[in-house]
């Protein structure tokens, strides 16, 4: 009999660049100002109203989370101003201040707190709440009725309900040149792709978010896609479309690669992101919804853990 | 940076967000237009989005022609719900059960002769004058006869134009009883896109480009 040391370690995710949380934190949300900036120029004070009040209610329900369950205040680390900020984007400027307050509640205590905090979440959290959001009141995310006052240069209609309702052939005339510059309705954080693309590339090059995640969720929604624009093309938008539109590019870079709900090895971060881009686009083909980012992300975060049992043999013997 | 500071850093973040974002809702939420841009109308067929600055300014249609209703400028425009409601209705009663026509009044305590309206009778020839509807059919127009309901509306509200009184071009629902909701709206969009050659009207497939948002 010998005396083992037991240390307990907690649940994965390990993966650790040097940094402090909080720098990475704070290089999120400034690489997720690039697409909310011009969201919030597009939409005037009420997006900003919503991104503001977004992230101060996310940051104000961890705060007081931690006072009545008596843990040291997290909020230092950014993460809850992250949620909030995440939060925001997939939301129409229009939504009303207790649709914010009750989404960043969702967010940050359904989402993150119950389960122990940052690091434990199952799922991402901002992802949780906005489909609890969805799901309960569908009406908010009708970005048709929405954004009904806005008087736009460009076709105001939401680009996934033309596609869907009306078929390919409703979507022929937008460019994608356009759709990437956000000359198309959304989200306040999602429809700007250019912004979100240089944020994302930023984030993977310093190391703060996984390029494998993003890369291969992408190649996911190409594929599959082209699959079914080859199969019918009168009916399926083609792979182009399917990139610009919707959540696609935030799920892509900001919301798919969240850690604690996404694998940490090579092939397992691969087949995550695959089979994300590919549900996507199966839910906005052949499903109901109208996108599919949020349900396939939450359904790759629930495999995520299945995922990281594919992993290196380690060496030795009894591990 | 050290934890403090960062606890600290969020903290102001937090009130400044907090005091913005109360501001932006409080004060500066968007009010709707007094013209709308866009409607969208939800019923059973599939919701239908209506660009309604683009119908009235690009396709240059008048506003009197859609609130047909109104006084014309458009300013006080009702509702189309506010007359035709979604309960059945019958369509047309200006001559049905609840006509809003007095012959009597018309004819004998206004000291109008029949020929005034009867226009091809005379009551010295003696029998009864002929149904409108003989001569002027429903639903057929040419450059040489009104259909029936033209025939009504112009000999009507002509001789109510000329004595100056009510109820005129706009009184419809003086007049009648209007119609079914769902009517109203798909005779009004379908008629003027098949007057006008283009737009969505009552084809194959088109019942999906309206429908479905
Ligand atoms: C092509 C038809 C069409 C034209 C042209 C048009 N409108 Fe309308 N307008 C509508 C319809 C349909 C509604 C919806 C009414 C409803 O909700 O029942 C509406 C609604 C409105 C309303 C809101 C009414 C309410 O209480 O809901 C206003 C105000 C209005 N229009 C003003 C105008 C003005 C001013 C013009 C001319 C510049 C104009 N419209 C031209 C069809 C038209
Ligand atoms: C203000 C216009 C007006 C005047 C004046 C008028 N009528 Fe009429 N009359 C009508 C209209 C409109 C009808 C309905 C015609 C139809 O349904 O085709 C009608 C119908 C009739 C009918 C048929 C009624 C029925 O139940 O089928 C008779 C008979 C008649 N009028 C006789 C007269 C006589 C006689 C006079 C003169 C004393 C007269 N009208 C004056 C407008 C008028
Ligand atoms: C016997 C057939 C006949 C009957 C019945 C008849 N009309 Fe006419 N009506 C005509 C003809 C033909 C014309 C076109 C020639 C003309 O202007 O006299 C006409 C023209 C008109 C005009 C246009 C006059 C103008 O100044 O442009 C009106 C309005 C009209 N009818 C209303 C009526 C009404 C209302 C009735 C029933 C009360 C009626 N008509 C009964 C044959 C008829
Ligand atoms: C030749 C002239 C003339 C014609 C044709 C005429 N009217 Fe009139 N009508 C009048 C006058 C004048 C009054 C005003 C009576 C008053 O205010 O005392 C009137 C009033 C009315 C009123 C209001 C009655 C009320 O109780 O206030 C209605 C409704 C009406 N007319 C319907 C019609 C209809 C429907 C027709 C066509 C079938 C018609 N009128 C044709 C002259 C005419
Ligand atoms: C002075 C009264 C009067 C006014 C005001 C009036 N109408 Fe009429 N309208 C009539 C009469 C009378 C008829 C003939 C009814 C019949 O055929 O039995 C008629 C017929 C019609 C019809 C034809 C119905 C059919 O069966 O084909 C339509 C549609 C109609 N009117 C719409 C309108 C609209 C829209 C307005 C307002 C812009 C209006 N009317 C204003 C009296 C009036
Ligand atoms: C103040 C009441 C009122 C308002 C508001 C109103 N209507 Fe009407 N409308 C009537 C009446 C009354 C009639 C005649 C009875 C009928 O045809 O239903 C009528 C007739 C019509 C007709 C038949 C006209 C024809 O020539 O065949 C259409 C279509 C119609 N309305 C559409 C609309 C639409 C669309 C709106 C809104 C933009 C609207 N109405 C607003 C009262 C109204
Ligand atoms: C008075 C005339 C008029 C009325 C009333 C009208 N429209 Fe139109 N609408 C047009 C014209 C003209 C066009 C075609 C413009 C073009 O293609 O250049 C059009 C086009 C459309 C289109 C196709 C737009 C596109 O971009 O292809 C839709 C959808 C439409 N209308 C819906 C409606 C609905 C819904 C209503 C009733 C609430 C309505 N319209 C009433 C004149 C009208
Ligand atoms: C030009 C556009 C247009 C076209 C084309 C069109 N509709 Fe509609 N439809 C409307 C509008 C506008 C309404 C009224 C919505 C409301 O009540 O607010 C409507 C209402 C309806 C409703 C709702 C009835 C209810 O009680 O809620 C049904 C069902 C419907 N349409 C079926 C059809 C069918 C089937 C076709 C094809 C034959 C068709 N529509 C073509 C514009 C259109």
């Amino acid at each position: 009999m010998h005396n083992t040391l037991k240390l307990t370690v907690s649940h994965a995710p390990f993966w650790h660049n040097g940094s402090r949380i909080s720098s990475k934190s704070s290089n999120i949300f400034l690489a997720s100002l690039l697409a909310v900036v011009p969201g919030c120029l597009q939409y005037g004070p009420a997006a900003v109203g919503v991104v503001t009040l977004s992230i101060a209610t996310a940051i104000l329900w961890e705060l007081a989370f931690n006072f009545i369950s008596r843990r040291p205040f997290s909020i230092g680390d950014g993460n809850a101003a992250v949620i909030g900020m995440m939060l925001a984007m997939m939301l129409p400027a229009t939504t009303p201040w207790w649709a914010v307050v009750t989404g960043t509640f969702f967010a940050v205590v359904i989402g993150k707190e119950i389960f122990g905090g940052i690091g434990a979440n199952p799922f991402n959290p901002a992802v949780l709440a906005v489909t609890i959001l969805m799901v309960s009141w569908s009406g908010l995310f009708d970005f048709n009725a929405a954004l009904l006052n806005y008087d736009f240069d460009f076709m105001a209609v939401y680009p996934l309900v033309l596609s869907k309702s009306f078929g390919a052939g409703a979507v022929d005339s937008l460019s994608l040149a356009d759709l990437l510059m956000g000359k198309q309705i959304g989200g306040i954080g999602a429809t700007f792709g250019l912004g979100l693309i240089v944020g994302g590339v930023y984030l993977m090059l310093r190391g703060y978010i996984r390029w494998e995640i993003s890369i291969a969720f992408l190649a996911g929604i190409l594929v599959a896609a082209l699959g079914f624009s080859v199969a019918n093309p009168t009916q399926y938008a083609g792979p182009g479309f399917h990139l610009f539109t919707g959540y696609t590019l935030l799920g892509a870079f900001f919301l798919a690669t969240e850690d604690a709900s996404s694998p940490v090895n090579f092939i397992p971060m691969i087949i995550y992101g695959l089979i994300g881009g590919i549900l996507t686009v199966m839910i906005r083909n052949i499903g109901v919804h109208i996108d599919g980012v949020l349900y396939a992300i939450l359904i790759i975060n629930l495999v995520n853990p299945l995922l990281d049992k594919i992993r290196p043999k380690a060496i030795g013997k009894g591990v | 940076m050290s934890s403090k500071n960062e606890l600290k850093l969020v903290s102001v973040l937090a009130i400044i967000c907090l005091a913005v974002g109360v501001f932006c809702y409080s004060s500066l939420s968007a009010k709707s237009p007094d013209v709308p841009i866009r409607l969208m109308f939800e019923n059973l067929g599939g919701n239908v989005l209506f660009d309604h600055q683009t119908h009235a300014a690009a396709y240059g249609v008048e506003c009197r022609k859609c609130h047909h209703a109104g006084d014309g400028t458009g300013a006080e425009t009702d509702a189309c719900g506010s007359c035709h409601q979604a309960e059945p209705s019958e369509m047309v009663t200006a001559f049905g059960d609840n006509a809003s026509f007095d012959h009597d009044m018309h004819s004998y305590d206004l000291g109008l002769t029949c020929n005034d309206c009867h226009h091809n009778y005379y009551e010295e020839d003696g029998g009864a004058p002929q149904p409108c509807s003989d001569c002027h059919l429903p639903g057929v127009e040419d450059d040489f006869m009104l259909g029936r309901a033209q025939a009504f509306h112009k000999q009507c509200i002509g001789c109510h134009d000329n004595f100056g009184v009510a109820p005129g071009e706009n009184d419809c629902a003086t007049c009648h009883t209007p119609r079914k909701r769902t009517d109203a709206f798909h005779q009004q969009c379908i008629d003027c896109h098949e007057d006008f050659g283009a737009g969505p009207a009552g084809g194959e497939g088109d019942c999906k480009q309206c429908h479905g948002f």
